[in-house]
């Protein structure tokens, strides 16, 4: 069963002065072993859309339902037990790295596996695969979190998520900060993933990253959906007015037909298909 | 558990504690808590002074437009400290000739004093945490500061350093909502990776609060090393004279209230002072 989002709204801080809307009526369905990507201006409800998807928030109206888990407002229908939820979805905090804070590298990505109750040993073996899956090898495992580089550190976030193995894996803004080579390990390591069967949830301002990876893109805007579809329609949606950058490969097809050469967009997703588009092109 | 965190904070209404300038309000803060904990000759004396205070309180706080439910929960709160301040009454040594026993409960006599010492102390607590809340959801936190920063402007001259105090006491109210975001943000985290915070055994809780408490740490340190860095870049030099964008201003409401709080203190005060008790002196309920 896929994860559905139902008529759902959010606001914070009901009924005090600092009361505002997130989310106004949101209807959607995501598919297993999809890629979706989010994407909108700051406040558009990116965030708060994906906090649901683990009831880390409860909705104010409607329901999210991921599997057999309910989160809806109504008590009646909530699911009690979160935690098989928060095992299943697993969410990478923005600057996931102000999560660490075990003394070794390894007891920290185990720590999740342990809380989902996995025997220390198990927890271990996990916490190595993920983190030789992050490109981590075993000369990190006794090192302290907080004596490592920015980009090393956010490897460490990532692989204590994924050493606890969900099904459904959340990205907020996941290379955010990151210099271009860890960004493209990132981006590698999201797609392998996916390919083996995880759904990700992708929330980015970064437009490359979601042409690059995503199988669908959901634009949201002042809490409600304005687009839903296939990534390379990027192309026909006015990003400026959803405050969105054009992906770079976009830019350069742009700039090629204005100087007349005959390119069409679609199935251009890197910087690989591009070239490849242009060699076509120019036969 | 988000809800709590809020507790007490400014809320931008408009009424007359709102405008009232802060250092009349922190002038009446203090003399309330002394009418509050001003010691009187009886028991029933004691508790009719509180309850006239409770409902002044009470008036106040719901002027000043915040919840009763806030107020219960931080109440709520207090229960172990309550309990904790009953055992001791009840283990206080009493005198048995004026003291009325309650009930003798395997051989330790238990007196009615010992509930009704309890009841007076967590009363005068309440009306505490209720006048304080009153004064921190109704001022900003930077004019608190600069009210603060005027009453100890006198100590200047004994070379007391006001500027670089009002700093520091502002720039550690200026982080509180920072770092109750971090809270807010760490715990989501934390709990997206299986810790519960709220359900489970004492250990497992404060085990869980470990998973907080590092990153907060480490994180308020960034912080704080990232803004000392900004305010030098930017030139700031703490003994520099400066001006200021907010001035405090004094009406005529800051008076009234001012003089009304300061006649009642003094009322309750010469109440104190004299051990004054109506119903002693009318032949009441004399020996409480």
């Amino acid at each position: 069963m896929p994860i559905a989002y139902r008529n759902v709204s959010f606001v914070y801080s009901a009924g005090s002065p600092f009361e505002s809307a997130a989310l106004r009526g949101i209807d959607c369905a995501i598919e297993p072993g999809s890629f979706l990507a989010l994407v909108g201006r700051t406040g558009s409800g990116k965030s708060t859309m994906v906090q649901l998807l683990n009831a880390l928030l409860v909705p104010t109206e409607g329901e999210v339902v991921v599997d057999e888990y309910v989160n809806s407002p109504d008590k009646k229908r909530r699911t009690k037990k979160l935690k098989g939820l928060r095992k299943k979805v697993g969410y990478v905090f923005q600057f996931p790295e102000y999560q660490l804070f075990l003394d070794t590298v390894e007891k920290d990505v185990a720590y999740g596996p342990k809380n989902f109750g996995a025997t220390p040993e198990e927890a271990l073996k996990k916490a190595h695969e993920a983190l030789g899956k992050v490109g981590l090898d075993s000369s990190f495992y006794e090192r302290s979190p907080f004596a490592l580089s920015g980009g090393e550190k956010r490897k460490v976030a990532m692989a204590g998520i994924l050493a606890m193995e969900p099904d459904v894996l959340v990205l907020d803004e996941p290379t955010a900060g990151l210099d271009p080579e860890a960004s493209r390990e990132m981006i590698a390591l999201f797609k392998e993933i996916n390919a083996q069967g995880t759904t990700i949830v992708l929330v980015s301002h970064d437009m490359d990253l979601v042409l690059e990876c995503a199988t669908r893109l959901i634009v949201l805007e002042n809490g409600k959906i304005v687009k839903d579809g296939d990534p390379s329609s990027l192309f026909e949606v006015d990003l400026e007015s959803y405050a969105l950058e054009e992906p770079k490969v976009f830019a350069f097809v742009d700039a090629l037909r204005k100087l007349g050469m005959s390119i069409s967009p679609d199935g251009i997703s890197n910087v690989e298909t591009l070239a490849e588009k242009i060699k076509e092109a120019k036969k | 558990m988000s809800t709590s965190f809020a507790m007490g904070r400014y809320v931008p209404y408009d009424t007359f504690i709102h405008r009232l300038d802060p250092r009349t309000k922190i002038l009446t803060l203090v003399l309330f808590m002394i009418a509050i904990f001003m010691g009187q000759a009886t028991y029933v004396m004691s508790f009719l002074v509180s309850g006239v205070i409770l409902v002044i309180a009470l008036a106040l706080y719901i002027h000043s437009r915040m919840k009763i439910k806030t107020l219960l929960k931080s109440i709520m709160t207090m229960w172990f400290m309550i309990l904790f301040l009953l055992i001791v009454y009840i283990f206080t040594p009493r005198d048995a000739s004026t003291s009325h026993l309650a009930f003798s409960l395997w051989g330790i006599d238990v007196y009615w004093e010992a509930f009704l010492d309890t009841a007076r102390i967590v009363l005068r607590l309440v009306l505490m945490v209720m006048f304080s809340l009153i004064l921190t959801a109704t001022t900003r936190p930077l004019d608190l500061t600069d009210a603060l920063e005027w009453y100890v402007y006198p100590l200047k001259f004994i070379g007391f350093p006001t500027h670089i105090f009002a700093m520091m006491l502002s720039l550690a109210l200026r982080f509180i909502p920072t770092i109750m975001d971090d809270v807010s943000r760490i715990m989501k985290a934390q709990t997206s990776r299986g810790v519960d915070y709220s359900h489970g055994s004492i250990v497992s809780k404060i085990k869980a609060m470990v998973s907080l408490i590092v990153p907060l740490f480490v994180q308020a340190l960034v912080r704080s090393d990232e803004l000392a860095n900004a305010m030098e870049s930017r030139g700031y030099d703490p003994n520099a004279k400066r001006t200021r964008y907010r001035k405090l201003s004094f009406h005529l409401g800051d008076l009234f209230s001012a003089v009304a709080v300061a006649a009642f203190a003094a009322l309750v005060m010469y109440i104190s002072i004299s051990g004054f008790d109506p119903f002693l002196a009318w032949g009441g309920i004399a020996t409480w």
